[in-house]
């Protein structure tokens, strides 16, 4: 397992290296800069930003610069944009809101799509199936723009519960965290439903009913680790969906997180934030599929680290 | 056994729901303590006023820092600021400034001459590269200085005699000039000590600018700032007219999207927002008519003519295309309250200025038709290709776009093809002239009519549209030259005389603010620069 990871590991450098070089060369190919503003400047001013910022240099300077100081400083540079802060800085600020938001979004997805995926699969078509099956679907198919303002409406401007705007105490997780987590619950169900049907049909479930386990025995020991198995292959891209995704739940929530920021430093020509972002994403994108084969492996005993 | 079972669930949300029950509102409490809440649409790229370039931050810098004049809350008159009294020239070319003794920065140090001196060569400074730099330029010696060609800063026509005495000299004669300190940031002074101690003098994005370093002589001090959440001022001891501050603090939140801002307003945490969609101001006007303001701005939107590129290179087709569109039709299909017909560059009553525009500015299809026959392209035939590029696919711009397209067709018989352009291509699109027709605009930086007809002139950055007409730059020079109202007018008259015979622009409407604004909130005035005296601000919860 230890080799299998090394060498996973090792695959990620040319792949990072690749992600950053074509970032890098393609944001720097789209028109307009980080200084092209409404109001346009005179040459003469353009020409002193630019060279304040080093752009006045050849392409291939600023990339080795710019990767030399990633690659033995971890320093990611000055924001074009917000000049009195550095990518580090900004990285360091949003992203545990972020990462907070998706941990709150997790939680309810899980905690509302397991139990209801097992109960549809073990209920099978009963009316608590087909109840538990409405919301699955409804949940994949109500957007989140539509969800999010909804339930802002009805409980926060109505009910004045809660704010509809800002990341300010810990009831104000709860608004965004249910709107994010809600559509992937509803992944979540179907995933679950689906696994555990099959894993139900199967031989040995016979065997252990069989044996007389009791009904519990037979679920949450025998059946759940094969049942889970699409759900964890569609946890690790869910996480980095959730993660990289949150852009729309930010924005509507007024939510301080990364995917705005994300999202916006290529809207702003911010290069390095767009870097420094992209850098980041794609990290925790390889590493949370790793983690996932990992599980994937000591989950299903056909699969074998190779 | 069954309903137990189901009492859990539902008691557990009861209570989470109970835990959380309607609590006081941010607006509820903020009137009670004089907290202000105010969306201010964009997070500030920096607090540091030289090298700002939006106005949303210029309204968060007010309140940090003050020039040598103020708005009153009227937007219109002039106030003593750091300057308590100043004196003209009779030649209108120097200004003396007489400034208070009791000015202080916010640590407690006085404010001088020399900070306005040293700030004025700052902004000029060209490592710096203040992308307002401009506004300096009536200044003796700004522009060389600022372009490298002058070097030694005592050949600029700042000067500061003594501690209490601040004088600019002028290459012409400004009856904007004082507007101009007035206005947002670029020429407000800053407290050189700290900012060179944080090495920003010279650069930008010195730390000086973060709460407990920043230093201002504003009404407020910056408390908290908390990217893309809220930046919080609380009330500064040391400002010399801080008897008359009644806010305690103010918050400003960076909301970009005006729908979940009108919902921050709705659900009691905003006092004021900075925009209102335009779906919903009907809603307003029906169901909460003193909650809605409606202002006027001074922002013009028109189309961009590329007089380098056929068809547009003849006058003639660019009246065509203007004279064929039903203004007051396509603001009320379009914006509604939010916009009003312009036919003329200058919005009426700029800087106390109106322009009549002559009648073939209006609408005429006829005449447009004739024109474009007399061009060579009767009823459109033989026409090149048009195609109309925009800023963004937003739902006001798109809607503009068809109903402007649908005039073409209707009055003219020519099809245009519509172009939306992401806003950084849209502009990259803009300076490289890579464009056919534009739906453009401008926002006044200052209530003066030069600032729109500065635009047209050949060496303005922002003459998209590549005109070029030498007795216009000739009237413009009158302009700047001119000591008496009179003659300044009449360069004016002359200037836009000559824009609608040429027609580079087609002026299309002049936006509305459209906002919303709590009843608590005492003492504001809409106005069209957006100007704040925040002295002038206080809340009082309704009862």
């Amino acid at each position: 397992m230890l080799r299998f990871i090394a060498r996973r590991l090792l695959e990620t450098i040319p792949v990072l290296f690749i992600i950053v070089t074509a970032t890098f060369f393609m944001i720097r190919f789209v028109p307009g800069g980080p200084f092209t503003a409404e109001k346009a400047v005179t040459p003469e001013v353009m020409r002193n930003l630019e060279r304040a910022y080093n752009l006045d240099k050849p392409l291939w300077r600023q990339y080795a610069g710019y990767l030399g100081k990633v690659v033995f400083h971890g320093d990611l540079g000055p924001s074009f944009k917000y000049p009195n802060r550095t990518v580090n800085e900004i990285i360091a600020d949003k992203l545990p809101v972020s990462l907070e938001l998706g941990a709150w979004a997790m939680l309810i997805a899980l905690g509302l799509g397991l139990p209801l995926g097992i109960i549809a699969a073990i209920k099978r078509n009963t009316f608590m199936d087909y109840l538990c099956s409405a919301f699955g679907m409804i949940g994949i198919c109500v957007p989140t723009f539509v969800l999010g303002p909804l339930l802002a409406l009805s409980l926060g401007i109505y009910l004045h519960l809660f704010n509809v705007s800002g990341w300010y105490g810990p009831t104000d997780r709860i608004l965004p965290g249910v709107t994010l987590g809600f559509v992937y619950a509803a992944y979540v169900m179907r995933l679950t439903r689906g696994g555990m049907l099959e894993v139900l049909n199967q031989d040995f479930i016979r065997t252990a009913r069989a044996k007389g386990a009791s009904e519990f025995r037979v679920i949450f020991r025998h059946a759940i680790r094969g049942g889970l198995l699409p759900v964890v292959s569609f946890l690790g891209p869910a996480i980095a969906g959730i993660l990289t995704g949150s852009f729309v739940i930010e924005t509507i929530f007024q939510i301080p997180g990364l995917g705005r920021e994300f999202v916006n430093s290529a809207f702003n020509r911010d290069y390095t934030l767009v870097l420094g972002t992209v850098i980041l994403y794609a990290t925790l994108l390889i590493g949370l599929n790793l983690v996932v084969d990992v599980v994937q492996v000591w989950l299903n005993p056909k699969l074998k680290f190779e | 056994m069954r309903s137990s079972r189901l009492l859990l669930p539902f008691s557990a949300l009861a209570l989470l729901l109970g835990s959380c029950a309607r609590h006081e509102t941010a607006v509820e409490s903020g009137n009670r303590d004089q907290v202000l809440h105010l969306g201010n649409r964009d997070e500030p790229a920096d607090l540091d006023p030289h090298p700002n370039n939006s106005g949303t931050t210029g309204i968060l810098l007010s309140s940090l820092f003050e020039g040598l004049v103020t708005r009153a809350n009227d937007g219109v008159t002039i106030l003593p600021g750091v300057a308590e009294r100043w004196d003209i020239s009779p030649d209108g070319l120097t200004y003396t400034f007489h400034l208070r003794a009791d000015a202080k920065w916010s640590n407690g140090d006085p404010v001088t001459a020399q900070d306005f001196r040293d700030s004025f060569l700052r902004v000029l400074d060209p490592a710096l590269g203040c992308e307002q730099s401009n506004v300096a330029f009536p200044i003796v010696g700004a522009q060389d200085f600022l372009e490298g060609r002058l070097k030694d800063p005592a050949a600029v026509g700042v000067r500061a005699p003594d501690a209490h005495t601040f004088i600019t000299v002028l290459r012409h004669p400004a009856p904007y000039w004082l507007g101009i300190l007035a206005y947002n940031g670029p020429l407000w002074p800053v407290h050189r000590r700290s900012v060179e101690a944080a090495g920003g003098w010279h650069q930008r994005g010195g730390a000086w600018t973060r709460p407990g370093q920043l230093i201002g002589n504003g009404p407020f001090v910056l408390a908290e700032w908390r990217p893309n959440s809220f930046i919080r001022v609380v009330r500064n001891p040391h400002y010399w007219d801080a008897a008359h501050v009644r806010l305690q603090e103010v918050r400003f939140y960076p909301v970009e999207d005006e729908n979940a801002e009108e919902r921050a307003f709705r659900a009691g945490q905003l006092h004021v927002t900075y925009r209102l969609p335009q779906s919903k101001v009907a809603t307003y006007e029906r169901e909460h008519p003193a909650e809605l303001q409606i202002a006027p701005d001074l922002r013009l939107a028109y189309l961009t003519f590329n007089v380098t590129r056929p068809p547009f290179t003849d006058p003639r087709v660019r009246r065509a295309f203007s004279l064929a569109i039903n203004r007051g039709q396509l603001v009320k299909a379009t914006l509604g309250k939010l916009g009003q017909p312009a036919e003329s560059f200058v919005i009426p009553g700029t800087g106390g200025y109106s322009f009549t525009p002559p009648k073939e500015a209006g609408f005429d299809p006829a005449e447009a038709r004739r024109l474009l026959a007399e061009a060579g392209f009767p009823g459109g035939v033989g026409l090149p290709p048009v195609e109309f590029t925009l800023n963004g696919n937003a739902g006001v711009t798109l809607l503009l776009a068809s109903a402007l397209q649908a005039m073409w067709v209707q009055n003219l018989g020519v099809h245009v093809s519509v172009l939306p352009c992401e806003f950084k291509v849209y502009l990259s699109i803009c300076r490289e002239k890579q464009f056919t027709l534009l739906l453009d605009g401008w926002g006044y930086g200052l209530d003066d009519p030069r600032d729109p007809l500065e635009l047209a002139t050949t060496s303005d950055p922002n003459n998209d549209s590549a005109w070029s007409n030498r007795d216009y730059d000739a009237a413009f020079a009158r302009s700047d030259a001119a000591l008496l109202p009179a003659e300044r007018n009449a360069a004016f008259d002359a200037m836009n005389a000559i824009l609608a015979r040429e027609m580079p622009y087609a002026p299309l409407y002049a936006a509305n603010q459209g906002f919303l604004l709590r009843s608590s909130v005492r003492g504001w005035r809409s106005n069209r620069l957006r100007a704040i005296d925040w002295r002038q601000l206080w809340l009082e919860s309704t009862p």
